[in-house]
């Protein structure tokens, strides 16, 4: 019976494969969910979960998804009772046995980099073929840790002198203060410890960064949140910067907004294999895996520099002053404007 | 005498305006042109009557996402010049250079107050003891207090009562042999009347291994071969990685290497292929970082130490190195071919 079930599993699993990106099949790592940590949902409601997450644009393009849920550690119960099981599955179905494309969201990504880092030597130990990721695409990745969960840890642990506006902050995010039993991935989004999970897997899998700059919480938690953010990840970690700080842009030579300017503050140095893809003013955490067109984008790798040193960068136009006094240059992604970030690498990937 | 000050203000103003908008040009283009750089929008925004007078041109250039890939291409396809085990060390690869760095996280509390613990390091390794400090601004607190406790089981550990010293409290703790994984450091105080508890983790291990000694370099093909012998107490897939420097301290190279081990006396072979010594040595191998890795998922990742900081490596000559370029396997010239496709050609 649990033969015949799997092998229906595995059949629905592969012709439900309706999209790829550049021909690969697609995989699908989520990120926090803060109810979670009070409704601690297993089995079938973690699937149900995962699905809602993604279904604003990528549920509909994917081959499969890696569901965890948000009350456990990634290195602990996500990694063997949530991703071990589909990684395993993955790899018996062959879906990404000549490759395939994750696209990660927020705490995807850090759940992705342990996976990167493990995944082979997980499933070659039990005599499995390692799964072939071909690049990842992580949007508002969280890899870097994010300042909020330390905070909603600290504030879990009793909040007599803590800030108002802080807690407003928090519970804006979460939709609740979390107890100090029931912080779980939190404890891994905080930023000493996502930056030391998996700092360098051994796969040079290339991890590409869509990046937004916009709010759904009116800048509040922003306030809390080093240089520019998305209203949950500050800029360092989703930018992929090889350093927690303020950084103002992925770029050093475009801000988020599309104004090629030197910025002073824009990250220059990144995590081994992370590139800069896009960038944009006007996407909040969540409205980067969504399909609604908030603003223009613009590419946030016109500069990159070689691992020796080396910068390679995009030729923009030859630099006119004429007669005018103001004025501000602009580089901005053709179709951005009627495309929502997701949809805009989708397509180029079609 | 009022017209004067008006056109003197306006004149600044003027000046400001336009030192804002163009005293941090562009830098000049020097690599691959994308398809369409041609400005396709004027856009103006002006002010048509009366002050003060903003007149901003917009020049807007549009680009293709493919020209993204294209730049990204390049950059992964050098990297893939190097092997994954020897890959080239910058002074900003900060994470790299310093793995072990504590990253303070500031709290902000009532009336613009903030308190922060701060630790000198991320990783411990038993014997080390554990120093904590609480630096607190704006608030007046007191009966400042540590305790340690066992981040999975949440079992306290050790307590220490925090001292004032000038501008911060602290306290260390001495460690123990039967810690092995993330802990919590509790700091808690009390102002105005009201208790506060702030917190961080980190992680303390009692080495399963040990890194006893560096042997003389040696030499195959084109990678420059470095012994590392090693002492190991609990078997299992250990990862060595070690940053190779000059002896003048300039970083040349992260050096990975990961293999199954033994319990006893054990060898990993770090290699540093010869297109990341841009100088003659001899070179340091510092920041070793020894990891047990998860055999299974859920198994923690436990690690090893090392006897000595820092190995000085006398290398005499690079001439007994081969000039041959590392090849990328099949599956990274899959990854490269991906991105070129996306970039469209």
């Amino acid at each position: 019976m649990k033969t015949w079930l799997g092998l229906v599993a595995a059949v629905l699993l592969t012709t439900s494969a309706q999209a790829a990106v550049g021909g690969y099949p697609v995989i699908l790592v989520h990120g926090f969910q803060p109810d979670n940590l009070a409704s601690r949902p297993t089995g079938h409601q973690v699937s149900t979960n995962g699905e809602q997450y993604w279904e604003a644009f990528w549920r509909d393009r994917a081959d499969a998804r890696i569901d965890w849920p948000s009350q456990e550690r990634i290195a602990g119960r996500v990694a063997s009772d949530y991703a071990w099981p589909k990684l395993q599955q993955l790899s018996r179905n062959g879906i990404c046995a000549d490759g395939c494309i994750v696209v990660t969201h927020s705490t995807g990504d850090l759940v992705t980099r342990y996976i990167l880092d493990n995944q082979a030597l997980w499933l070659q130990n039990a005599g499995l073929q390692p799964l072939n990721i071909v690049a990842t695409f992580d949007f508002a990745g969280a890899g870097g840790g994010v300042e909020l969960a330390d905070l909603a840890v600290n504030v879990a642990g009793g909040s007599g002198l803590i800030d108002t506006t802080l807690r407003l902050a928090l519970s804006l995010w979460m939709g609740q203060i979390p107890s100090p039993a029931n912080i779980g991935v939190l404890n891994d989004l905080r930023v000493n410890t996502a930056r030391q999970l998996a700092v360098l897997p051994d796969d040079r899998v290339p991890r590409l960064r869509f990046v937004g700059a916009g709010s759904d919480f009116q800048g509040i938690t922003g306030a809390f949140l080093p240089g520019e953010d998305d209203g949950v990840v500050a800029s360092h970690s989703s930018c992929g910067a090889s350093r927690a700080g303020s950084f103002d842009s992925c770029s050093r030579t475009v801000a988020f907004n599309g104004r090629l300017a030197s910025q002073s503050n824009g990250v220059s140095s990144f995590m081994p294999y992370h590139y800069p893809m896009l960038m944009s003013e006007g996407y909040s955490h969540n409205a980067v895996i969504g399909d609604v067109a908030r603003d223009e984008v613009t590419a946030a790798n016109s500069r990159l520099s070689y691992q020796n040193g080396d910068s390679l960068q995009f030729a923009t136009y030859e630099e006119k002053r004429g007669w005018w006094v103001f004025g501000a240059n602009y580089m901005l992604v053709r179709h951005s404007a009627n495309n929502s970030m997701s949809a805009l690498v989708y397509q180029a990937a079609d | 005498m009022k017209a004067k000050l008006f056109v003197v203000m306006l004149l600044l103003i003027v000046t400001l305006f336009w030192w804002w908008n163009w005293s941090e040009p562009v830098p000049t283009a020097v690599m691959p042109r994308p398809e369409v750089q041609q400005p396709e929008k004027v856009h103006q925004e002006a002010a048509s009557a009366g002050p003060p007078v903003r007149l901003t041109v917009r020049h807007t250039e549009r680009t293709e996402l493919r020209d993204s890939f294209r730049l990204l291409a390049q950059a992964y396809a050098e990297e893939l010049s190097y092997p994954p085990y020897s890959r080239p060390l910058l002074p900003e690869d900060e994470a790299l250079l310093r793995p072990n760095d504590f990253i303070p996280q500031t709290v902000p509390l009532i009336e613009g107050a903030s308190a922060t613990v701060i630790l000198d390091k991320y990783r411990f390794s038993y014997p080390e003891s554990v120093y904590v400090r609480l630096e607190v601004s704006g608030l007046d607190v007191y009966d400042v207090r540590l305790q340690l406790t066992d981040e999975v089981t949440d079992k306290p550990l050790q307590t220490a009562v925090m001292q004032r010293s000038d501008r911060h409290w602290a306290a260390r703790v001495a460690g123990e042999a039967s810690w092995q994984g993330p802990l919590l450091v509790k700091v808690s105080f009390q102002a105005k009347g009201r208790k506060q508890q702030l917190q961080a983790g980190i992680f303390y291990s009692n080495p399963v291994a040990t890194v006893i000694a560096v042997s003389e370099p040696g030499s195959a093909g084109s990678d420059l071969t470095i012994p590392v012998k090693l002492d190991v107490r609990q078997a299992g897939y250990y990862r060595l990685r070690a940053n190779l420097f000059t002896a003048d301290r300039q970083p040349l190279a992260v050096l990975t290497q990961t293999q199954y081990l033994q319990n006893g006396s054990g060898e990993l072979v770090l290699k540093a292929h010869k297109s990341v010594l841009s100088a003659e040595g001899p070179y340091l191998l510092t920041t070793l970082l020894l990891e047990r890795r998860p055999a299974i998922p859920g198994e923690p990742t436990l690690y090893g130490d090392s006897a000595q900081a820092e190995y000085q490596l006398e290398v005499h000559s690079l001439s007994s190195l081969s000039n041959e370029t590392w090849q990328p396997d099949e599956q990274e010239r899959q990854r490269l071919q991906f991105l070129q496709q996306m970039a469209g050609g």
